[in-house]
């Protein structure tokens, strides 16, 4: 049977708010929806997390994840002190260490997209594992059209933007997720294609901003069926 | 000075599934809109401009007498949707024709949506600031900042299985590429400048949660939700001040 590796790399410090992967929504932190939604699925033999914070390490050991030290010199992405190979390298003799080789099967899952459901992620594995054309596959939602870009002088143009044809009829756009399923065999074979699996705007919610955290927690109460309609909704955060 | 100001309601925007007079925490959605830039001190009039003769009848006369009349607008208004980063002539005629033709016109006016229901006072008085304070911006939008890892499928088909970077590349950290942004459906706009030659629109980021757009039934509940949080804070914060709260 092929090994399957779940690998999420946390930045204690939290690459676009402060302490980003231990901000709490309902009481969890996020890297622990993260851990559990990758032990959920059912199909995953070991979750690392790799991480330089002693608490998120701390949180990954408490759920039964694999903690792997990260370098300090491997947390910035252009610190230039390390490439994205040295990267993976130094995780896969850690991993060596723990699992005695690489997985055959990795799962990339980025903490953001905490709100992945397991059983995507199954259906992602379910999906990679029969397109035998494609290194693996990703997850995409779709976006709505009407966005603009900002120019020189700090005015807007129109980008997938075009009120005169109806929204339904603008050629679709897709934002790729952080959640990717791949198999290792067919990266060396050459096959290195991510194949999309469309997932929901809910589950490719992508966490950039503390702002956010509402939305998160919005999302999840709908989830447990914790809604409350009439009254209003008490505050979260970190 | 004038300062005008008005929530759009088209008759096809109902076609989405949800209308103005939806109700979110017992006020309509229209109302919500109306309250936020009613809040606004320095809104010399404001109305509400509609081609819904539902509108025109019956809430009509309630807004009224909250001192917020209805006015219809006339069908050569309605051709088009309100576009507030278009540069073509026809269509910025046309809104200041609507503009005209239902008594507001004025130096400064905000065009607001029944869609936006949580775009706050405060943003709306940020919006009105930023043109006033730009010598050449003739629009300000309120924008939100937009994930710039966007593809689209080869051949129009998202089973084809293969996407094409947009406003990505391989490769490349998402975080290289240049800023998208996603603008709401409200704009405070100069009146003057609006009709030079390709007139400049700017943006003002507004958070997240005052941005959702209300359009179909699903967008309800979030909308909802957030509002109860803001009512919530709201509530903090008059009962540490003992002030009255700003929308």
């Amino acid at each position: 049977m092929p090994t399957v590796h779940a690998t999420i790399i946390a930045r204690g410090g939290g690459s676009t708010f402060h302490r980003k992967n231990t901000c709490r929504v309902l009481g969890t932190p996020i890297i622990a929806y993260a851990i559990q939604t990758c032990q959920q699925a059912g199909f995953i033999d070991h979750v690392f997390v790799w991480s330089e914070d002693e608490e998120i390490r701390s949180i990954a050991r408490s759920l039964g994840a694999h903690a792997l030290e990260r370098p300090h010199s491997m947390v910035h992405y252009y610190s230039g002190f390390a490439t994205q190979e040295e990267w993976a390298a130094q995780r896969g003799r850690q991993i060596e260490v723990i699992a005695g080789g690489p997985g055959d099967v990795n799962v990339a899952f980025n903490c953001n997209n905490f709100l992945l459901r397991p059983e995507t992620l199954a259906a992602m594995h379910c999906q990679a594992r029969e397109d035998e054309a494609v290194g693996g596959v990703i997850a995409v939602a779709a976006v709505e059209p009407g966005l603009c870009l900002k120019t020189r002088d700090g005015s807007l143009f129109p980008f997938w933007n075009d009120l005169s044809v109806p929204r339904a009829e603008h050629p679709p756009l897709y934002r790729r997720t952080g959640v990717a399923v791949t198999f290792r065999e067919r990266f060396r074979n050459g096959r290195m294609a991510l194949a999309p699996f469309v997932v929901s705007r809910e589950e490719a919610f992508d966490l950039q901003h503390a702002e956010e955290l509402p939305l998160a927690e919005f999302y999840l109460r709908k989830r447990l069926g914790l809604l409350d309609s009439d009254r209003p909704a008490a505050g979260e955060g970190c | 000075m004038r300062v005008t100001a008005s929530i759009i309601v088209l008759e096809r925007d109902a076609r989405d599934g949800v209308r103005w007079d939806a109700r979110m925490g017992g006020m309509r959605l229209l109302e919500h809109a109306v309250a936020r830039l009613k809040g606004l001190p320095l809104v010399d009039e404001l109305a509400v401009l509609t081609d819904c003769d539902a509108l025109c009848d019956a809430l009509g006369n309630t807004l009224a007498c909250a001192g917020v009349p209805v006015r219809r607008l006339c069908p050569t208004c309605t051709t088009e949707r309100f576009d507030y980063l278009t540069c073509e002539e026809s269509r910025i005629r046309q809104q200041l024709l609507a503009l005209e033709q239902a008594g507001l016109a004025g130096d400064v006016h905000c065009f607001g949506s029944w869609r936006l229901p949580l775009l706050s006072t405060r943003s709306w008085e940020r919006m009105y600031h930023a043109l006033l304070e730009d010598r050449i911006a003739a629009r300000i939008v309120p924008l939100t900042t937009e994930d710039p890892n966007l593809y689209t499928p080869l051949g129009g088909d998202v089973a084809s299985g293969r996407l094409f970077g947009v406003w990505a590349h391989p490769g490349r950290d998402r975080q290289e590429a240049p800023q998208l942004y996603r603008p709401a459906e409200a704009c405070v706009a100069h009146l003057g400048r609006i009709r030079y030659p390709q007139p400049l629109t700017k943006g003002v980021e507004i958070a997240m949660t005052e941005a959702v757009t209300v359009r179909t039934a699903e967008d309800m509940p979030l909308a909802h939700f957030l509002w109860a949080r803001q009512q919530a804070g709201r509530a903090c914060h008059d009962s540490q001040d003992g002030g009255a709260g700003v929308p």
